[in-house]
């Protein structure tokens, strides 16, 4: 009886937790485009108004975001110092890929992304602040619709889990 | 001999960190004979890799070997073109507009990379260039000395004169002005260092980069780097207080009248200008209203007759003559 009282017990509390993880991936989705904006105004601002070198630029944003993108932006920044890789838009590229699964943003970020980067540095500043705006636009976007899903599904998963879980722990009961 | 090739390789350090990695192993095995005296390194699209030494132009095999054939040579191809770019830029692009505008890059060490490609024009003006697919690079050289033939014509009791150096291009004009910018600035036995402000606008004599001098130019020079003579010349006087002022290929009309500025503030000048000889200068309306003017008190010529840099003629504006009795070098 005790058994069934703590494996049931340990079902809910397990359901319960995936739904958490579930509900905090909108959540952290939306933290994150948030973050991209703030990141991409200071890079523009590093790039446009104080003219500094790509890789300089980069580092400077990567001391100003948190987890995987702080790695991610150190990374590109030093790989494109070594000069080891033939552009930044093939650096940017390969690094997103590297890290995309420690990401929380979803596809539609990460297209926003990888478009972006194919053309960072590589016109003068008066097309690259154009690039700036078209990302920061199409972000907007996406973040609005990432706060939708958030409100839609954030409670829902909450609650699905732990009623996933009580109704396991009934039936095996 | 392997040392000496290093050493050589090191000197240019600077420009094969802004080549490929194919391009830089082609360069690091050219045979030393020609890589000791190297002047230029000409990369154009779709033609072969030559290099200049010594005044001759080599085409170059993939493995470093110079021949006569340019069939033989190694083709520079776009993605080349495209990768040095993306080099000399440091990935940044943004950053040097305004260079590509004038049609140069500034590596690090002061070498100069001079572009040719597409010109956009918006408004009558040259807004950028596009498609660039020929690159000039072209090694600088320091030589600590070179002015010391030079400058007893051009200091009087321990006074620079006002100095204008003609000379044809390729003739060690602005080694020369660099050295005696940086020996005017520390000084030396029997004459006390000066302040001297540089306007370099094409960035030649110092080779900033970032607007540190890659190039000695001594303790007491201020350098306003990329910056344009006249506007140059006037904050120099305003704000920094030199003896002497020196800029690099003087040529327009508000040039002369920032000189004329110059010299009422009491400052002394040295500049260089592009001219085979007087009479050549004395044709070309500029030059000439600033020689009808008397405003400088010395005029050096450079030529090769024995050899690069050789000092062909000094003038003496007072007495209106050579006074230098034969060429030396």
């Amino acid at each position: 009886m005790i058994l069934k009282i703590l494996s049931s017990v340990v079902i809910v509390i397990c359901c319960g937790l995936i739904g958490l993880y579930k509900a905090n991936r909108y959540i952290q989705r939306v933290k994150e485009i948030r973050m991209l904006k703030t990141a991409l105004i200071q890079l523009e601002t590093e790039i446009i108004y104080f003219s500094n070198f790509m890789s300089d630029a980069l580092s400077a944003v990567a001391k100003s975001v948190q987890g995987p993108w702080r790695d991610f932006f150190y990374k590109v920044a030093r790989v494109l110092a070594d000069r080891t890789e033939y552009s930044v838009a093939e650096c940017w590229r390969k690094n997103l890929d590297y890290y995309k699964k420690q990401f929380f943003i979803g596809e539609p970020e990460y297209e926003i992304l990888v478009r972006f980067g194919s053309n960072l540095g590589t016109s003068d500043s008066e097309s690259q602040k154009k690039y700036f705006e078209l990302a920061q636009q199409q972000l907007l976007v996406e973040e609005r619709k990432a706060e939708e899903l958030c409100s839609k599904y954030v409670q829902m998963y909450r609650s699905l889990g732990i009623l996933c879980g009580l109704a396991i722990a009934i039936i095996l009961f | 001999m392997e040392q000496k090739v290093t050493k050589a390789l090191d000197k240019i350090q600077p420009v094969l960190d802004a080549l490929p990695d194919n391009l830089r192993k082609i360069i690091c095995t050219i045979p030393f004979t020609i890589l000791k005296d190297l002047e230029e390194i000409r990369i154009r699209q779709n033609r072969p890799l030559m290099v200049y030494s010594r005044g001759k132009d080599y085409f170059i095999r993939e493995n470093g070997e110079p021949t006569l054939n340019p069939l033989e040579a190694y083709c520079i191809s776009s993605r080349d073109t495209q990768r040095i770019l993306q080099l000399m830029a440091d990935f940044s692009l943004y950053a040097i507009e305004e260079e590509i505008r004038n049609g140069y890059i500034t590596l690090k060490g002061g070498y100069r990379v001079g572009l040719a490609g597409k010109g956009v024009i918006e408004g009558g003006k040259l807004r950028t260039l596009k498609y660039i697919n020929s690159f000039n690079i072209r090694i600088t050289r320091e030589i600590p000395g070179v002015a010391d033939k030079v400058l007893p014509f051009i200091i009087k009791e321990g006074n620079v004169l006002h100095t204008l150096i003609l000379s044809p291009p390729q003739m060690g004009k602005t080694t020369l002005i660099r050295d005696i910018i940086r020996q005017i600035s520390d000084g030396f036995p029997g004459f006390d260092g000066k302040k001297v402000g540089v306007v370099d606008e094409r960035s030649e004599i110092s080779g900033c980069y970032q607007g540190i001098p890659q190039n000695d130019v001594g303790i007491r020079t201020d350098i306003l780097d990329a910056c344009p003579k006249a506007i140059g010349i006037t904050m120099l006087i305003r704000s920094m207080s030199p003896q002497v002022i020196a800029t690099d290929e003087i040529g327009r009309e508000e040039d002369v009248s920032a000189i004329e500025d110059a010299l009422n503030a009491g400052i002394k000048i040295i500049t260089t200008a592009h001219s085979n000889d007087l009479q050549d200068a004395m044709r070309r309306p500029i030059l000439s209203s600033v020689l009808d003017k008397n405003i400088f008190e010395r005029i050096l010529v450079l030529g090769n007759s024995l050899g690069t840099g050789t000092l062909e003629e000094v003038y003496d504006c007072k007495l209106k003559r050579n006074i230098l009795s034969k060429p030396i070098r």
